[in-house]
């Protein structure tokens, strides 16, 4: 983060622009169900992301993110059979999702620690139920069709990249914003803040609510791309898999999360081909040895190696 | 009204299982500070070993003593690798999360994912208000019981317990006054485990062994303890037999799911609204 | 900002050249199929991992089976048969994204499908946008009704299936008076509206119905509902654990020694019932887990079939694994019907399977080694299979087949016309 700081901004754009053409001609080069893996993978990306901010920037350890994912899936569904056309129906899934964030948000402010995480966790159970409970809207378990024509892959790769590159426009930009640096003082140091007057639980709720809508953005995408909805996207699984990714990618960095995304998608995708049922003892022990071995994330770890690089080439 | 004093009789036995359940959790959580994710698979792979024990060894009873100290040892291992960690909260939660995907799918490996069924100990039963009552519920109920009073006696009247109070309290001063801080936390993870193993099989011949039955509960003995209040194993027994009466009652007189919402709801709107309700210490929960 | 201009432009430029690639790599995939001696690639998706493991354990084992023999007999054609497979961990999100990797990295033409409807419907969208011919064995009615299309083909028996056959049975042998103890989730709920709306309409009458969620480990409270005076027969129509753990509570509150107990196919499907608590419990299921409650005339041909897959006549595998007996046949059976569909109406290029597709649709297949569960057709108009069925108890600690209700037994009208 420090070193986000100290980067200036015609070194980001730089670099901005060097990821975008790199991401830009990417499907040229790989196979068709790649390009379906990368188009998941940032998508994904962007639910982390939405997390990354209630967590890495203000400090919320959130296991609530599935509700807002869901109720972003289930808006596209809903507006779709609505005969709403697709820009209209993502920007209503941010609204919906967010709203939603805001309701959540404050009931939950006051909350704190360990308490925080149980809030959430069941928060995110009592929607799952919800959802298999009223079958008649969300068709349960089992789940609906999207009513929508299946896009085509590359279409889908350049929607989703246009919108993961707004995405992260939006929270570079917040973070940098007086918003930003009032929620990164409140998470270092909470006592302070609040004594330097800034309304603690306003900021909080605000940062859900955002939140929320991105998580909403994430879960309408999954539904369109993939032409489905299903109770599931409620399921508390769902919310350990953006903390996961945002903190084996890094998180309080906005690369972390999709970072973190990728790699997980990548990695299970390759490897549950290949150890078949073993696949979850992988996954879990990669996990453990993560978190004992670079707990700063994938993106501290190169941070930290470029650093080290720099470091050594100066001297 | 028989339907009402069923209930009852039921929930009661049923919270006090869940209660020996959570005070694991309690002891690691509560008096650690450390939120060990892993405690559901924990007891599952307790119930699973009571699985073996059945059918390869030919006796369940041996698995009250196996289950516990294979567990504990599992419990250590896990306090061993996370040992880097132990100071920071939320990378606990991720390392035990991870541990729990690992022990379940080692599960699923090793036993596969047919549900296993452990029989009951009992063939007999009594009639409780017009049905059949195995009489092992009982004595599952009277065990945990007996197990939760010696478990309050060592936190709360041997030197040991103090030791461990106090290493929550002041990690610092506490190594600074020569308590082992590391090797106290190692102990917790033990006994954490072993009380975690002891539950898994003692429950298993009451229900179907899945690999998955262990994050399922998870959430459940993770609200207890935390509306219970930290470290406090009577308030836990307490909650955790409102809990399955409130559960039970709701299920007999509501529909299913809706009852279960309803039980999830009340729970969540308890620590939310005022968590002073049970006593004014569970407000330590704030901290950590 | 300043070079959203450019940013656009190059987009737009890179569509024209993405779609051009593509249809180069798509016209260079289909003139590799085009030689005659190139494998057919069938796709299995099985659910290795999660809630439904031991169906997919099962269900790998038996399609592999079936390409072995298929493979070592000079493939289908002359062309040999790759069998591929993922694992969709019993999710639909991971199904859905299995799916396209078995179609668009593994090359698979043809899928068997999952066992879990959730994610068939999730799979569903994707056989239709690639064209891919898709064989699910998840038992949700709308598979091939609301939600079925042209390339879907379900060669097992739907929920609606079990209880068209299933209640006119329990009405004639065990009551009209109904107790239903359901799963509080799709699975459940469906079937809880079919049983139930033709058990009503036949003048019979449903007096408990006892919804229990998913994961219920206290069966207690939900049983104690039942009213023995009140109902002839308890429906349990739950699966896996569930069913187990409500079995076994049911015997230990005494409600099987005042009424009939009668569960549908999940509620016994692999699992362990065959003991003495379960005495008396009648079920439905598509296929006899013991080899002895086979019918006479395919007893020779079940005998080698359980041999190739590696089932034990009492059912079971290694480790004691015990087989889903309602559904493992289904991969066999399809891989042996796609040979002789394809054999029929020869191999097809550029994933045009008009031809394959009016081969299956109303086809009628016997019983053979090829087709070891028995006689059954696909009805054209929605492509749903059907085929006899059998009512077993448990007795003596083991489950035996008490009778077989033939295929016409189960038919239903249907929900689709393709």
């Amino acid at each position: 983060m420090q070193m986000e700081a100290s980067w200036n901004l015609g070194k980001l754009l730089t670099v901005f622009v060097v990821v975008l053409t790199v991401f830009g001609v990417l499907p040229l080069f790989l196979g068709r169900f790649q390009v379906v893996l990368v188009t998941e993978a940032l998508i994904l990306g962007v639910y982390a992301l939405s997390f990354d901010l209630i967590f890495g920037y203000a400090g919320m350890l959130s296991f609530g993110q599935s509700i807002f994912f869901g109720v972003g899936a289930y808006t596209i569904l809903y507006s779709f059979k609505g005969g709403l056309g697709l820009a209209v129906s993502l920007l209503l899934a941010v609204f919906v999702a967010g709203f939603f964030g805001l309701l959540v948000g404050g009931a939950i402010v006051r909350i704190k620690g360990a308490k925080f995480f149980l809030v959430t966790l069941v928060g995110s159970i009592l929607f799952y139920l919800l959802a298999l409970d009223n079958r008649w809207l969300t068709g349960g378990s089992d789940g609906m069709v999207v009513p929508t024509v299946f896009p085509g892959l590359a279409e889908n790769y350049y929607l989703v990249l246009g919108v993961s590159v707004t995405a992260i426009l939006f929270a570079l930009i917040l973070v940098r914003s007086p918003l930003g640096l009032v929620l990164k003082m409140i998470r270092d140091n909470e006592r302070r803040a609040g004594l330097l007057g800034y309304s603690l639980k306003k900021y909080k709720v605000i940062t859900f609510t955002i939140g929320g809508g991105i998580a909403g953005l994430a879960g309408g995408l999954y539904a369109y791309t993939s032409g489905f909805v299903s109770a599931g996207f409620f399921h508390w699984t769902r919310s350990a898999d953006a903390v996961v990714w945002t903190i084996l990618g890094g998180a309080g960095t906005v690369v972390g999360p999709f970072l973190g995304a990728a790699l997980l998608t990548v990695v299970s995708d390759i490897l549950s081909a290949v150890v078949g049922n073993i696949y979850p003892v992988v996954v879990g022990a990669l996990l453990v040895l993560a978190v004992v071995v670079f707990p700063r994330g994938v993106f501290g770890l190169l941070e930290g190696t470029i650093r080290n690089w720099k470091g050594d080439s100066g001297g | 009204m028989s339907k009402l004093a069923f209930g009852l009789l039921n929930g009661v036995v049923w919270g006090t299982v869940l209660a020996l359940l959570s005070s694991g959790l309690n002891v690691v959580f509560g008096l650690m500070g450390t939120v060990n994710v892993a405690h559901g698979s924990l007891y599952m792979f307790g119930a699973y070993l009571a699985w073996i024990c059945f059918s390869f060894l030919d006796s369940f009873w041996l698995s009250l003593i196996v289950s516990p100290l294979a567990v504990g040892l599992v419990g250590v291992s896990i306090g061993f690798l996370l040992k880097p960690v132990r100071k920071d909260p939320i990378l606990t939660v991720l390392g035990t999360f991870g541990i729990t995907i690992l022990l379940q799918g080692s599960t699923l490996v090793l036993w596969g994912g047919t549900p296993r069924r452990v029989p009951l100990p009992f063939d007999s039963t009594f009639s409780l208000f017009g049905t059949g009552y195995s009489f092992y519920r009982i004595f599952v109920a009277l065990v945990s019981g007996l197990v939760l009073y010696c478990l309050w006696f060592l936190v709360e009247r041997t030197k040991f317990g103090l030791r461990l109070r106090a290493s929550r309290e002041d990690p610092e001063l506490s190594s600074a006054i020569g308590i082992p801080v590391f090797n106290l936390f190692l102990l917790g993870f033990a006994l954490g485990g072993a009380l975690a193993g002891l539950s898994g099989a003692l429950i298993a011949p009451l229900v179907s062994l899945t690999p998955e039955m262990g994050l399922r509960i998870f959430a459940i003995v993770f609200l207890i303890v935390i509306i219970g209040g930290l470290g406090k194993i009577w308030r836990s027994v307490v909650v955790a037999i409102y809990f399955a009466v409130f559960r039970g009652l709701a299920s007999i007189f509501l529909d299913s799911t809706k009852g279960l919402i309803l039980t999830f709801s009340l729970a969540l709107l308890v620590v939310l609204v005022n968590p002073s309700i049970l006593g004014r210490s569970s407000a330590n929960a704030n901290g950590s | 900002m300043k070079d959203s201009g450019t940013k656009l432009t190059r987009r737009s430029l890179l569509k024209g050249v993405m779609s051009g690639g593509l249809s180069l790599l798509a016209g260079g995939f289909n003139s590799f199929r085009g030689y005659s001696n190139s494998p057919i690639t069938i796709g299995l998706q099985a659910e290795l991992t999660g809630g439904l493991a031991t169906y997919g354990y099962w269900h790998l084992k038996s399609a592999r089976a079936a390409v072995k023999r298929i493979n070592a007999e000079g493939g289908i054609d002359g062309r040999k048969v790759r069998l591929v497979h993922e694992d969709t961990e019993t999710d639909p999100i991971t199904g859905s994204r299995k799916m396209k990797r078995l179609i668009l990295k593994k090359g698979a033409e043809l899928v068997i499908g999952s066992q879990h409807s959730g994610v068939c419907l999730a799979s569903l969208p994707v056989s239709r946008r690639f064209s891919v011919p898709y064989f699910p064995i998840g038992e949700a009615t709308e598979i091939t009704g609301s939600e079925g299309h042209e390339y879907v083909f379900r060669l097992n028996c739907s929920v609606e299936a079990h209880a068209e056959a299933g209640y006119r049975w329990i009405m004639e042998n065990l009551g009209t008076s109904w107790t239903v103890v359901y799963a509080d989730y799709a699975m459940g709920q469906s079937a809880l509206e079919e049983w139930g709306s033709r058990l009503e309409t036949r003048g019979g009458r449903i007096v408990g119905k006892i919804a229990v969620p998913q994961g219920t480990d206290d069966f207690g409270p939900y049983l104690q509902k039942v009213d023995p005076e009140q109902s002839d027969v308890l429906v349990i129509i739950l699966y896996g654990p569930d069913a187990l753990a409500c079995l076994r509570r049911s015997a230990e509150m005494g409600l099987s020694d005042e009424l009939a107990l009668f569960g549908n196919t999940g509620s016994v499907e692999a699992l362990d019932i065959d003991f003495s608590g379960a005495e008396g419990l009648w079920s439905i299921t598509n296929y006899p887990r013991r080899l002895e409650g086979t019918p006479d005339e395919l007893m020779d041909v079940n005998r080698d079939f359980r041999d190739m897959v590696g089932i034990n006549p009492g059912g079971r595998g290694q480790k004691g694994r015990i087989v889903d007996a309602s559904h493992f046949w289904v991969p066999w059976e399809v891989v042996n019907l796609l040979k002789e569909a394809i054999e029929a109406v020869g191999w097809e290029v550029n994933r045009d399977y008009s031809r394959l597709i009016e081969y299956l649709e109303g086809a009628d297949i016997p019983g053979s080694l090829d087709y070891p569960q028995g006689d059954k057709f696909i009805r054209d108009v929605d492509h749903q299979g059907f085929h006899s069925q059998y009512i077993q108890r448990v007795d003596g600690g083991k489950l035996e087949i008490e009778t077989e209700l033939p295929p016409e037994y189960s038919e239903y009208e249907p929900n689709a016309d393709l």
